[in-house]
C-alpha cells in the first residue's frame, strides 16, 4: 500500500516514513486484523491481549489532537478491532465465523436456511417446559441440577464443533451442530436469568 | 493552551486541569471549588452557582435546579420531579422550562455552568480555554450524551471527549498504576446513580459492564425525608406552596448532611401558616426513610458484577465517587454489598473531575502525564444500553447489544413487505425490553426512493454507528439497485443542531452587548473613583493650584463627566487617565502638604 500522505510504500499500521495512520486494511478477516491463524481453537486470553495491544496504537484517543482524516481512520481501525474481539472471544461467534469463511451462513434466510433435526427440537421443547416449571419457584437445587445438564450438554457439543471445524469434517453436520448450540445456550442464559 | 475537564453534575460542578503532572480542582475567587449547577433566571440577569442556589427557596419556580436530569428528556418522562416545583412546556420535540419572563431549555441551562467554568478556568490558565472533556454518566443514552455535547457547543466548548464519570473516577484514583485489577466504581449523584465494572491490564482500562439510574440519587434520599416530614407535619404534599416544598428538601439536605458526623439531629421547618415544626431525627430513623432509595441502587450492582461475570469477592477495590457517599447510611450498604469496605480518600466531589482534567491532558498533543510520568493509560469504554430497530407487530430486532466495546458498528438488512413499497420507516430505538413501547425512541426517518419491486426483493441495509463519546449515527441505503440512499437522523428528544447553531449565534449577539456593558459600568467606576475625591481636593486645597493649571483640570473633569454619561468604555478610559496625568502636580503637592502637616503635628505633639 501507499501511504495516503506522502506516497510512500508502507506495510506498517503508520507509514513507515510520515508517521501518519494508515486506513485498516479491508481484505483482512477478523483473525487476520488480529494476527491470528483462522481456525477455531485460540486461546481467549491471547485474542483479547492482541486486541488490546492493537488498540492501544489505533484507538482514536490516541488521535484526539491529530487531523480530520486521522481521526477517521483510527475510527474506523478501533470499530474494525471491536467487531474481530467480539466475534472471536466468544466460542459460538468464532465456530459461525468459521464457518462464514467456508461459505456457510448460519443466519441465512429461504432455500439456505438450516433446517434443524426434529429430535432436536423436540428435545428443546422438553428443556424449555423444565425450565418454564421452575420459574417463580425457589427451587435452588433442581435449577442447579438442569443447569449442568444443559452445560453438559452444551460443552459437549462445542468441543465436537471445534475439534471437527479444524479437522476438515464434512460441513452439514458441523452446521447443524452449530444451530443446535444457540438453542442450548439461550436455554442456559435464562437459567441464569433465573438465578439472579 | 490547556484541556480542561469539567463534572458537569446533577447538583455540583467543577473544573480541574493538570499543571505540574497533578490534577487541581480550579477555585472561584472565594477559594470554593464547587459551583453548585443552580441557575437564577431574574428579571434582568442570570446568575449561576452559589448565589442561585440560595435564591431558590425565594424564587423556585425561576431557580433551576437539578436541571440535568431534564437533559435529553421529554416532559412526560420527567413529571414527578423535583416535587413539579417547575412549569414545563412541550413545544414539538423541545422542552423548555418556564423560569422568569424566559422558556429555557436544560441545554441552555448547563451551557450556563459551563461557561463559568471554562471562564474560571481561562482566568487561571491565562488564557483562553476552550478544549474540554466533559463527563457523563456511564448510563446517559444517546440523547441525554448529544445534550450535553450541545450545551458544551453552546457555551463555546470544544468537547474532545464525552467521558463516563465512573471512568473518570478510575483515572483520578490512579488504578491504572497498579499492575492489574478489578475494580467497582460506585457512584452516587444528587440525581443520577452508575455502578461500573472495570479490568485494568497492560495499562489499558477496560469497561466489563456498566448499570445504573439516570434517575436516582441522593436527591431521591432528601426527596422522601421530605415528604415523610411534611407528612408528619400534617402538610397536604399536593397543596403545599412550591417555597415550602423547597424549604422541606433544604432541611432534608441538611438534616443528612448532619447525620454523617451525628448521631442524632434536629429536624426544623417553617410552615406556611408561620407555625415552627421540629422533630428529632435519629441515624437509624434516617436509615429506615432511606432504604426503599437504597434498595433500588442493590440491583443494578448485581445485574452489572452478573454482566460482567464476576462475585464481589473477585474485586480489587470499590471506589466511591459522588457527594452522596458521604452518607453514613450509604457507605454500610455499598460495605455489606460488595463484601469489602470502599476507597474513599480522594474528594468525592472532586474525583471525576480530577479524572476529566486527567484524560484532557492525555488527549492533548502536549500531554504532560504522558511524559511526566509514562502515564500511558487507555480507556475502552461499553454502550450502557442497547441499539435497535423497530421491526413487524412493535418488536425491537437489537442491532449493537449493551456492554458492546465502542466504537461500534453494525449493520442490519430488511427487505420490504409489501410490493412496490417505494419507502420503508426507520425507528431506531434504544433499551432492553423486546416491545417498542418499552424503549426509548431515539430517532425515526423514512427512507424514500426504494425503486419498484415485488415485496422482499428490494433490500435496505441499516447501519448504525457508535463512535468513542458513545454517540449514535444511523444511515439506511437501498442496496439492491445499488441505488443508495443515506439518511442522516435527527435526535426524536431535545435540540436538532441547527437549533443549538442558532442559540449559539444569538449568545455570541448577547455576549458582545454584555461585555460592552460590563466594560463600560467599570469604566464609569473608575472615573468616579477619580473624579470624587479629585473635587474634594479641590475645594480643600484649591490655594495650591495656579490658574492655568485649575482651567486644565477643570476642562478635563468637565470631558471626562461628559464621556461618562454616554456609553463609550474607551473614551471613559481615556479621559479618565487625562485627568488623572493633568492632576498629577496637584496631587504630589497635596501628598508634600500632608507630610509637612503630619510632622509639624508630631512635632507639636512631641513638646
Amino acid at each position: 500500500m501507499k501511504c495516503w500522505q506522502c506516497g510512500a510504500a508502507t506495510a506498517e499500521l503508520d507509514c513507515e516514513r510520515c508517521g501518519v495512520l494508515q486506513p485498516p486494511d479491508p481484505r483482512l478477516d477478523h483473525f487476520a486484523r488480529l494476527g491470528l491463524e483462522a481456525r477455531f481453537a485460540q486461546d481467549v486470553d491471547d485474542v483479547v491481549a492482541r486486541h488490546r495491544s492493537l488498540q492501544r496504537k489505533v484507538h482514536p484517543d490516541r488521535f484526539a489532537h491529530r487531523g480530520a482524516r486521522e481521526r477517521r481512520l483510527s475510527l474506523e481501525h478501533a470499530t474494525a478491532l471491536n467487531d474481530a474481539v467480539r466475534t472471536l472471544r466468544d466460542p459460538l461467534r468464532r465456530a459461525d465465523y468459521v464457518l462464514k469463511l467456508r461459505g456457510i451462513d448460519i443466519d441465512a434466510e429461504g432455500e439456505d436456511r438450516v433446517r434443524i433435526d426434529p429430535c432436536f427440537l423436540m428435545e428443546v421443547m422438553e428443556l424449555r417446559e423444565a425450565t418454564g416449571e421452575l420459574v417463580g419457584t425457589d427451587a435452588h437445587t433442581e435449577r442447579v441440577r438442569l443447569k449442568q445438564k444443559v452445560v453438559e450438554r452444551y460443552e459437549a457439543a462445542l468441543g465436537a464443533l471445534g475439534a471437527g471445524l479444524d479437522g476438515d469434517a464434512p460441513l452439514s453436520p458441523l452446521t447443524q451442530t452449530a444451530a443446535q448450540l444457540r438453542y442450548l445456550r439461550r436455554i442456559i442464559d435464562e437459567l441464569e436469568a433465573l438465578d439472579a | 493552551m490547556k484541556a480542561i475537564g469539567i463534572d458537569l453534575g446533577t447538583t455540583n460542578s467543577l473544573v480541574a486541569v493538570v499543571t505540574d503532572g497533578t490534577p487541581r480542582a480550579l477555585p472561584d475567587e472565594h477559594g470554593r471549588a464547587i459551583l453548585p449547577s443552580a441557575v437564577f433566571y431574574g428579571p434582568s440577569r442570570v446568575i449561576v452557582g452559589y448565589a442561585a442556589r440560595d435564591a431558590a427557596a425565594d424564587n423556585p419556580q425561576d431557580t433551576l435546579l437539578s436541571f440535568k436530569r431534564l437533559m435529553g428528556r421529554d416532559a412526560h418522562e420527567v413529571a414527578g420531579d423535583a416535587l413539579g416545583t417547575y412549569r414545563l412546556e412541550q413545544e414539538a420535540q423541545v422542552l423548555r422550562v418556564v423560569a422568569g419572563d424566559r422558556r429555557v431549555t436544560p441545554v441552555e441551562a448547563s451551557s450556563e455552568i459551563l461557561k463559568v467554568l471554562a471562564a474560571r478556568a481561562s482566568e487561571a490558565l491565562g488564557g483562553p480555554a476552550a478544549r474540554a472533556v466533559v463527563t457523563v454518566p456511564a448510563y446517559f443514552d444517546d440523547a441525554q450524551r448529544q445534550a450535553t455535547r450541545q450545551a458544551a457547543r453552546l457555551a463555546g466548548l470544544h468537547v474532545l471527549r464525552l467521558l463516563n464519570e465512573p471512568t473518570a473516577a478510575a483515572l483520578a484514583y490512579g488504578l491504572d498504576k497498579r499492575p492489574e485489577g478489578r475494580f467497582a466504581v460506585f457512584d452516587l449523584g444528587g440525581g443520577t446513580f452508575d455502578i461500573s465494572l472495570l479490568h485494568l491490564v497492560d495499562g489499558v482500562f477496560e469497561v466489563l459492564s456498566t448499570g445504573g439510574d439516570t434517575r436516582l440519587g441522593g436527591d431521591d434520599i432528601d426527596l422522601a425525608l421530605a415528604l415523610t416530614m411534611l407528612a408528619e407535619a400534617g402538610a397536604e404534599v399536593d397543596s403545599a406552596s412550591p417555597a415550602l416544598k423547597r424549604r422541606a428538601i433544604d432541611a432534608a439536605k441538611f438534616a443528612k448532611e448532619a447525620l454523617t458526623d451525628h448521631y442524632e439531629t434536629d429536624f426544623a421547618l417553617l410552615m406556611d401558616d408561620g407555625r415552627r415544626f421540629s422533630r428529632r431525627l435519629s441515624r437509624d430513623a434516617f436509615d429506615e426513610i432511606a432504604r426503599p432509595v437504597l434498595d433500588r441502587i442493590g440491583a443494578p450492582c448485581k445485574q452489572a458484577l452478573r454482566d460482567a461475570g464476576l462475585r464481589p469477592e473477585a474485586l480489587d477495590g470499590v471506589v466511591l465517587v459522588g457527594g452522596s457517599t458521604r452518607s453514613q447510611a450509604v457507605q454500610r450498604f455499598v460495605t455489606k454489598l460488595f463484601g469489602q469496605r470502599p476507597l474513599a480518600d480522594i474528594d468525592p466531589d472532586e474525583v471525576v473531575a480530577m479524572g476529566a482534567a486527567i484524560q484532557a491532558d492525555l488527549l492533548s498533543a502536549e500531554s504532560e502525564l504522558r511524559i511526566l510520568d509514562g502515564g500511558d493509560v487507555l480507556l475502552l469504554d461499553v454502550t450502557p444500553l442497547s441499539l435497535g430497530l423497530e421491526t413487524m407487530g412493535g418488536v425491537v430486532e437489537k442491532v449493537i447489544h449493551r456492554g458492546s466495546q465502542i466504537p461500534a458498528s453494525r449493520a442490519q438488512e430488511f427487505t420490504t413487505f409489501k410490493d412496490g413499497q417505494a419507502a420503508m420507516d426507520i425507528h431506531v430505538l434504544q433499551g432492553e425490553r423486546e416491545l417498542v413501547d418499552d424503549c426509548r425512541s431515539l430517532a425515526r426517518f423514512r427512507l424514500d426512493g426504494i425503486p419498484p419491486a415485488a415485496a422482499g426483493l428490494a433490500r435496505v441495509r441499516v447501519s448504525f454507528q457508535v463512535d468513542a463519546d458513545g454517540i449514535l449515527r444511523v444511515s439506511a441505503e437501498e442496496t439492491s439497485t445499488g441505488v443508495a440512499q443515506s439518511v442522516t437522523v435527527q435526535p426524536a428528544h431535545g435540540l436538532t443542531d441547527e437549533q443549538v447553531e442558532e442559540m449559539l449565534q444569538a449568545s455570541l449577539d448577547h455576549a458582545e452587548a454584555d461585555v460592552f456593558e460590563r466594560l463600560l459600568r467599570t469604566a464609569r467606576v473608575e472615573a468616579e473613583r477619580v473624579l470624587i475625591p479629585l473635587k474634594h481636593a479641590m475645594s480643600d486645597d484649591g490655594d495650591l493650584l495656579d490658574a492655568e493649571e485649575r482651567t486644565a483640570i477643570e476642562a478635563a473633569i468637565a470631558d471626562l463627566e461628559a464621556a461618562a454619561a454616554g456609553d463609550d468604555h474607551r473614551s471613559v478610559q481615556d479621559l479618565t487617565e487625562i485627568l488623572d496625568r493633568v492632576s498629577a502636580g496637584f496631587a504630589q503637592r497635596r501628598m508634600d502638604r500632608a507630610l509637612h502637616d503630619g510632622l509639624v503635628d508630631r512635632n507639636v505633639d512631641d513638646i
